[in-house]
């Protein structure tokens, strides 16, 4: 070591020395490129279907939003300059930024804005539920938009901030058609100039972005699936940031020092249990399943510490609180397992592989609790997501495992869409999950603009559905960002575990 | 014999019994798990190790011995009982019978060996039966062409027009002179296709496609272990050393099988 280190520092000086006197000091502008590894590759970029984290975060910075959401899931104005809401909380106006033009040079007006909102109304995909109570766009003005809901709203704000809410260029979409998801444009700080399939996506800066002027001229999203693979680069300083190394590599990576590890508390982990029919339609058999397993010991020995015990339903949104906790009790779950005349019970538990940290390795370590505990579990592990979504929708599971983060920040969006009777049966309430009550203060909390009024509605939701059990409650998972140390200013969506980078500098 | 051969059969006699006595050994229970003894490494009381949810490492390759044995055996008999009666048919009639045959034969050899097998799966589903048949289809293009080739060398010889004069029918003439004539050549081919048989059902395990991932098949063993291969390098060592002893001794064995019993072995190898 002491011999490495004496050639070490004289090298690291005339390395310093010669980019001192070519430079001057900084990259010329021009040359700053950020190099991030991405996990997963996706088929789209089209901003009115996201499906994933990382498709969310290239897509964050190709369009603008009429908000955009700050590191506490906060929506920031963004496209606009003024708001004001009607005295019934249903009609919103907006005054707009002028001059903003996007990448293709067309202007973004409120016909733009109207025009990107009804695509979206009609789009098939699943996010299509952010914008399901606005009845009305109107553009009065190049600069004046009218928002009209067909009932008060007020997450409203959080939706128009989402990922998902991108305002497309409808010259370009026009042009386009279904081609606009591989080439799309938007107006935000970067727009795409090259992706090959498999490989890279790399961004440009888009230089009549109307925000403060990005530092870096490129963003180049490396896809690089293997996590191993991720830690060796970044580890190794031929890469800026990864995204998603995997606990299990974290104290090495700590041990360098020019690196900087960032954790996030992100999404839920769960299973949500099938409630409409076989054995855990009792909701001592579910009790049971929560007392059997001991979420410590999985956090601790298979997610190596990435995680905290769950302690309410999907942690990361506003008005989340703490109502509960299952304590790891074999004795009770057999108890409760033959209070219900249960014991024995077969259940077929469905896991992803690949999606969320160790989830294969989790829903094993949760069979073998269960199986103590006196169930009869096939486990059944399908690799390919959409293989996945697709048998969870056929309703193949007594129990099947679901992360959910609040992309939006607001509880609104996945309580309605994990609890609500109107889907249950559907995605995301496979499970069939029923409960007027709960549907009542779905409806409630999603109307109501005092905040400490709504935070009780959803106090009382959060707490009744803990009582009864739905899912088998696991734990908050925590992700890992690590970058090189010089790199300021990434910042990050806990709901979606999801960096982004136009203000960032080296 | 030589000492290589020697010890190759050793190594397939210990597989054999682990795969058939393997619960009846005094081995743990390899799906008990246990998370407070995750990870360890190899020592005293398990002598490999366990894995990342505290299995018993060496239990799981005993246990799983007789996954790689089914698949690699299962798949040659899927091949030999597929392919052997139709490269016989097409050597013997010749023609456009064996024009046909040739070119379907042709077809499934066409086909990279794992592509196959993956597509099989994806239209049957997993489970270590579809994965046999999978391998299977794999190695019935190989064993037809062999069994086509001896055929055709063998059916004009005197003692098939002889049975023929007799007034033996064609599949008599097949089962009872050609096949105990070219059983030699299948034999040493079959025991070569059964090494390739278990590394293709090991390389498909380890992409995933093959069972739920609690059953300790070697390959699945081996894609388990990858993230953790950094820090505890036995997790994947252990599989790994085991697949490249096995495939070793699978064709030190066939080798020294078609020096004794392949006629052709001194022209063609």
């Amino acid at each position: 070591m002491r011999t490495r280190r004496t050639i070490a520092f004289p090298l690291a000086a005339l390395v310093l020395l010669l980019a001192l006197a070519t430079t001057g000091g900084a990259a010329p502008s021009g040359d700053r490129e950020l190099t991030v590894l991405v996990p997963a590759e996706f088929p789209t970029l089209d901003t009115h279907e996201t499906v994933s984290g990382d498709q969310s975060t290239v897509q964050y910075h190709v369009f603008s939003r009429l908000y955009t959401l700050d590191e506490r899931m906060k929506p920031q104005p963004d496209l606009f300059t003024s708001e004001s809401l009607s005295k019934d909380g249903t009609t919103w106006t907006y005054e707009l930024r002028p001059n903003v033009v996007f990448h293709d040079g067309t202007p973004l007006n409120a016909e733009a804005v109207k025009y990107s909102y009804e695509r979206m109304m009609k789009s098939k995909g699943s996010q299509r539920a952010l914008f399901a109570l606005i009845k009305e766009v109107r553009a009065e003005s190049p600069t004046r938009l009218v928002l009209v809901t067909s009932a008060p709203s007020p997450s409203l704000r959080n939706n128009l901030g989402h990922a998902a809410s991108g305002i497309v260029s409808p010259a370009a979409d026009r042009r386009l058609g279904d081609g606009f998801g591989l080439r799309p444009v938007g107006a935000g700080p970067y727009r795409l100039q090259e992706w090959v399939k498999g490989s890279h996506i790399l961004l440009a800066r888009h230089d009549r972005y109307y925000g403060a002027r990005p530092y870096f001229d490129r963003i180049l999203f490396k896809f690089v699936t293997d996590a191993t693979t991720r830690t060796l680069l970044i580890n190794t300083g031929q890469a800026d940031v990864a995204l998603r190394v995997q606990p299990i590599d974290i104290p090495r990576l700590q041990a360098n020092r020019g690196l900087r590890v960032g954790r996030i508390s992100g999404r839920n982990i769960f299973f949500q249990l099938k409630t409409s029919k076989g054995p855990f339609s009792d909701v001592k058999v579910r009790w049971a399943a929560n007392h059997a397993v001991d979420k410590q010991a999985i956090i601790e020995r298979v997610l190596f510490g990435a995680g905290e015990p769950a302690r309410s339903l999907v942690e990361s949104v506003d008005g989340s609180t703490p109502v509960g906790f299952y304590q790891y009790d074999v004795e009770r779950a057999k108890t409760l397992l033959r209070q219900a005349g249960a014991e024995g019970a077969k259940v077929l538990l469905l896991s992803p592989t690949t999606r969320y940290q160790s989830d294969a390795e989790v829903s094993q370590a949760v069979a073998g609790y269960l199986r103590q505990a006196g169930f009869d579990v096939q486990v059944r592990v399908l690799g390919d997501w959409p293989a996945y979504v697709a048998a969870v929708t056929r309703g193949e599971f007594d129990l099947y495992m679901l992360g959910w983060g609040g992309s939006t920040g607001d509880p609104d969006n996945p309580f309605r869409r994990l609890f609500h009777t109107s889907v249950a049966g559907k995605l995301w309430n496979v499970g069939g999950y029923r409960n007027a009550q709960i549907d009542r203060l779905i409806e409630q909390g999603g109307s109501e603009f005092d905040p400490s009024r709504r935070a009780k509605i959803y106090a009382d939701l959060q707490r009744t559905v803990w009582r009864e059990a739905p899912w088998l409650f696991l734990y908050r998972l925590s992700t890992f960002i690590v970058s090189k140390a010089e790199i300021q200013g990434i910042k990050v969506l806990p709901g979606t575990e999801m960096p982004y980078f136009w203000l960032a500098q080296r | 014999m030589p000492l290589p051969v020697r010890l190759s059969c050793g190594v397939l006699g210990v597989l054999a019994l682990a795969a058939v006595f393997g619960p009846l050994l005094p081995v743990r229970n390899p799906y008990a798990q246990d998370l407070m003894a995750a990870l360890r490494p190899p020592g005293a009381p398990h002598w490999l190790g366990t894995d990342q949810l505290g299995r018993d490492l060496l239990a799981r390759i005993v246990i799983g011995s007789r996954f790689s044995l089914l698949i690699g055996l299962g798949a040659v008999a899927v091949g030999l009982t597929g392919g052997v009666p139709f490269g016989m048919v097409a050597g013997f009639y010749g023609g456009w019978v064996d024009a046909l045959f040739t070119r379907v034969i042709d077809v499934l050899l066409a086909f990279p060996g794992i592509i196959l097998a993956l597509a099989v799966v994806a239209v049957t589903g997993p489970g270590i039966g579809n994965l046999t048949f999978a391998v299977g289809l794999r190695t019935l293009p190989v064993l037809a062409r062999v069994a086509r080739g001896q055929t055709l060398a063998l059916r004009n010889r005197e003692f098939v027009d002889a049975a023929r004069a007799l007034g033996c029918r064609p599949w008599e003439i097949l089962a009872r002179h050609i096949l105990p004539n070219i059983g030699g050549s299948l034999v040493v081919v079959a025991s070569l296709q059964t090494a390739t048989a278990v590394l293709i059902g090991a390389t498909l395990t380890f992409l995933g496609v093959g069972a739920s991932p609690e059953i300790p098949e070697w390959g699945a063993m081996l894609n388990a272990a990858r993230p953790y291969m950094l820090r505890y390098p036995h997790l994947i060592l252990v599989p790994a050393l085991t697949l490249m002893v096995v495939m070793m001794a699978f064709n030190v064995a066939g080798d020294y099988l078609r020096d004794r019993l392949d006629p052709y072995a001194s022209t063609a190898s």
